[in-house]
């Protein structure tokens, strides 16, 4: 049983590229092809194929955007980004997005029959620059330089529950604007939350303030 | 001096009334004093008189009764016919030597006996009597010749002195045999009227016959033998009419007098006995009087002058100060804070209208100043209802404010206009570099494995081909990181500290905080993206730093960034020098966004970069 692919890509000619590739190998099918998001979106359930090859960058509906939705029109369907970009962003959205793997265009031949096997057989693959930069990503969580809150961190932030404006404290206090927002910023760091709202509340949670 | 216009007016007037009064009631004063002094002086004169008139009287009386006396006794009698019978032995008869006892018992100048034919047959002076007398005598006694008389023969004299007789007939039966003449001593008349007690030094009495001479001799002229003097003044002439009186008149000597004057009343003589004062001693005390009201009038007008002096200063000094507040006004300038007069007159008032003049003024130079360096947020309460300049200068702001909004609106849309234009046109070329050179080297790349040649060439060539797209890739990212358009700032400054990080070993704190859940206005993302760009490329390029911290508050009036460097900082000239576009640029970013960016730096301890930017920034679209 050969495994039917969809390619999905802006350039007839990288396609054409891709589709010779894959030509070479008889466990291959090419059963479609698509200039854009749009296509790719009409298309596959047509051809219900086991795997997508979809570029990220195309006019009308990018590859993003069309991944989960084929997830949803093709139950089983298994996603492959094959992209010129390698920033973090667009690998972890993709993941996000359902894809199971994420390679780099420059990959070469017999690599991408790997992945491909690999995706098809339950697995994920990355280009191994992929791998890095996710690696990265994993390996260097936001730097938590948790520890206990000073005084005048508390000082700023007994303020800020007033509901005073940062130019106020920093008028109340006689320190720089700077200085309370690095402070605030340093107490969002502490307590792990994403806005003031949040701080006062875990501030008040822990006891911190009153 | 400058105000002496009001001085001279203030002490005209001052003067004018003062004196007017001041003479009016002297004058009145004056004239009723003298009035009343010239009255008492001429009762005093006319008691005076009256007493002089009867002492005369009484003595020519007493002389008439003494000679009366002798002639009843017959003396004169015996004496005649004693002459006539012996007039050789007359100087040893007893009775003839009685002559010469009476005339000095009585104190009588001279005697002379005459008979009837106007003989002398006794004198004790024979030169002493007048030519004529005795028949000018014969035509007076006439009709009575019996009576003793006065005979005033001052006229017939040849001197000028006044000569005074008895007459006194000798009557033997009835029938006038002979005459005596008695020269009266005039001396003892005139020691009646020179007593002149109560007279001051110009009062006197004196007495005129009828012939306007003098009789008596004058207090001025006291060696002038009276005859010469003639008298005929007012009051004589009154008096020869019968009309005795009183007055002020000239007297003899053409002297304004205050006068008295009776006739002495005796059947033989015509005589006025006149008594005077000069007016100018009388009136003595009217004339202190006058020079008191002299003196008086002297210090009334210096007291004027004083006085007129303090008022007009008082009335004119804040005048003068008045105009020249308002000709400082008038030069355009605000008098300084001077200390107004605070009475409650009409100057007062007038000081408190300019007061307020000057503050509207101020006021309005204010404003319009404000107006001049470009608050147009300045406000202005119009001075009145009606104030023009006022309404102008408000119409003038309000205008003002209009265009340079304007301006400023169509400044800032040229710039994002512009900033705008040339994003698109950045995205343009990233779109062109990524997707079509990076497409186009893939594609090559592919066809290389087609190509027959030995493996070896296939590798260097995919590996240079691979370099190329790397290249642009690092190319396009510069020029626009597409991640930013795909995913946002955060994104987009993720994959730029990573890059960073990656390549100059720079460890980057990077925290970004957004306050509420949004998406970013991508031109703010751009800009700030921007800056963080330029502030990053800056630490590498020239800070030498190891650690860098970059935090992004996006709270909901403004994106809050903080880009801090531990590198060697620099100096202000260094900023000019070398870090000075870049920290422009940074600036100028934030600033087309209504935003601010502070650059905080010391050699030796580091940069700091603050960005405020607001939302809701009012930019145009």
């Amino acid at each position: 049983m050969k495994i039917r692919i969809l390619l999905a890509d802006d350039h007839p000619m990288i396609r054409a590229g891709f589709k010779s590739m894959l030509d070479q190998n008889e466990r291959f099918e090419i059963v479609g092809e698509a200039g854009n998001g749009r296509e790719l979106l009409g298309l596959a359930p047509e051809v219900n194929p086991d795997i997508i090859l979809v570029d990220i960058s195309m006019p009308v509906m990018s590859g993003l955007d069309v991944l989960e939705e084929l997830s949803k029109q093709i139950p089983g369907v298994r996603l492959i980004v094959l992209t010129m970009h390698e920033e973090r962003e667009y690998i972890l959205q993709a993941l996000k997005s359902g894809a199971a793997g994420y390679l780099l265009k420059n990959i070469e031949r017999f690599e991408l029959e790997r992945a491909i096997i690999a995706v098809h057989e339950g697995g994920k693959y990355f280009s191994p620059m992929v791998t890095n930069i996710l690696a990265e990503a994993v390996s260097k969580p936001e730097t938590t330089d948790t520890g206990d809150v000073t005084p005048r961190e508390k000082e700023v932030l007994e303020l800020v529950a007033k509901g005073n404006s940062t130019k106020q404290i920093a008028d109340l206090l006689g320190i720089s604007i700077r200085t309370v927002e690095s402070h605030r910023i340093n107490m969002l760091k502490k307590m792990k939350v994403n806005n003031t709202a949040g701080l006062i509340k875990k501030a008040i949670e822990l006891k911190i303030i009153s | 001096m400058r105000n002496f216009r009001i001085f001279t007016k203030l002490f005209l007037t001052h003067s004018a009334v003062g004196l007017f009064a001041l003479i009016t009631l002297s004058v009145i004063f004056y004239n009723q004093l003298r009035h009343a002094l010239i009255e008492r002086t001429l009762d005093q004169l006319s008691s005076i008189n009256i007493l002089k008139k009867e002492l005369v009287e009484n003595y020519l009386f007493r002389s008439q009764q003494n000679l009366e006396a002798l002639l009843v006794e017959h003396k004169f009698l015996k004496i005649y016919h004693e002459l006539l019978e012996a007039p050789a032995t007359a100087q040893t008869n007893e009775d003839i030597a009685d002559i010469g006892n009476l005339q000095k018992l009585y104190d009588f100048k001279n005697l002379h006996v005459f008979d009837t034919h106007h003989q002398q047959l006794y004198s004790t002076d024979e030169n002493m009597y007048p030519e004529g007398l005795l028949s000018r005598l014969d035509s007076a006694i006439f009709k009575d010749p019996a009576r003793i008389r006065i005979i005033d023969a001052s006229t017939h004299a040849l001197g000028d002195e006044t000569l005074l007789f008895y007459y006194v007939p000798i009557i033997e039966r009835e029938k006038l045999i002979g005459i005596v003449l008695v020269q009266e001593n005039f001396q003892k008349i005139q020691k009646i009227l020179l007593e002149t007690t109560g007279m001051g030094s110009t009062g006197e009495s004196y007495i005129v016959g009828g012939d306007f001479r003098m009789r008596s001799t004058s207090r001025f002229f006291p060696d002038t033998l009276p005859g010469i003097i003639e008298v005929r003044t007012e009051a004589v002439r009154n008096l020869f009419r019968n009309r005795p009186g009183r007055g002020v008149l000239k007297d003899y000597r053409g002297v304004s007098v205050l006068s008295a004057y009776r006739l002495v009343e005796n059947d033989d003589l015509t005589w006025a006995i006149i008594s005077e004062i000069d007016e100018r001693e009388a009136m003595k005390p009217i004339l202190s009087l006058r020079n008191y009201l002299v003196v008086a009038t002297v210090l009334l007008i210096l007291l004027t002058l004083i006085v007129t002096y303090v008022l007009s200063n008082a009335i004119v000094r804040p005048i003068l100060r008045l105009k020249e507040i308002i000709l400082t006004l008038s030069k355009g300038m605000m008098p300084g804070k001077g200390s107004m007069e605070k009475s409650t007159d009409e100057i007062g008032e007038m000081g408190m209208a300019i007061q307020q003049l000057t503050e509207g003024l101020e006021r309005t130079a204010i404003f319009a100043n404000e107006i001049g360096g470009g608050n147009f947020n300045a406000s202005f309460t119009k001075l009145s209802e009606n104030d023009k300049l006022g309404q102008s200068l408000i119409e003038m702001r309000d205008e003002l404010r209009g265009f340079h909004e304007r301006e400023l609106k169509s400044t800032r849309a040229r710039a994002s206009a512009l900033l705008e234009g040339q994003e698109r046109e950045r995205k343009r070329i990233i779109n062109e570099l990524h997707d079509g050179v990076g497409q186009m080297l893939t594609i090559i790349r592919m066809q290389v494995d087609l190509l027959d040649i030995d493996s070896k060439s296939k590798t260097d060539i995919k590996t240079q081909i691979n370099d190329a797209i790397t290249e642009v890739k690092r190319i396009s990212y510069h020029v626009m990181p597409q991640a930013i358009v795909d995913f946002g700032l955060e994104a987009a400054l993720k994959g730029l500290c990573d890059t960073m990080s990656r390549y100059s070993g720079i460890v980057i704190d990077f925290r970004y905080i957004q306050e509420y859940e949004h998406k970013l206005d991508f031109e703010i993302s751009i800009s700030l993206f921007r800056i963080v760009q330029e502030g990053l490329n800056n630490i590498a390029k020239h800070a030498n730093a190891t650690h860098v911290v970059l935090h992004l508050l996006d709270k909901e009036d403004e994106v809050y960034c903080i880009l801090e460097d531990n590198g060697k900082g620099f100096s202000a000239t260094d900023l000019v020098n070398y870090a000075g576009s870049g920290l422009r640029n940074i600036r100028e970013r934030a600033m087309l966004l209504n935003g601010s960016a502070e650059i905080h730096s010391d050699p030796g301890s580091g940069t700091t970069i603050e960005i405020h930017i607001p939302k809701q920034s009012g930019t145009a679209e």
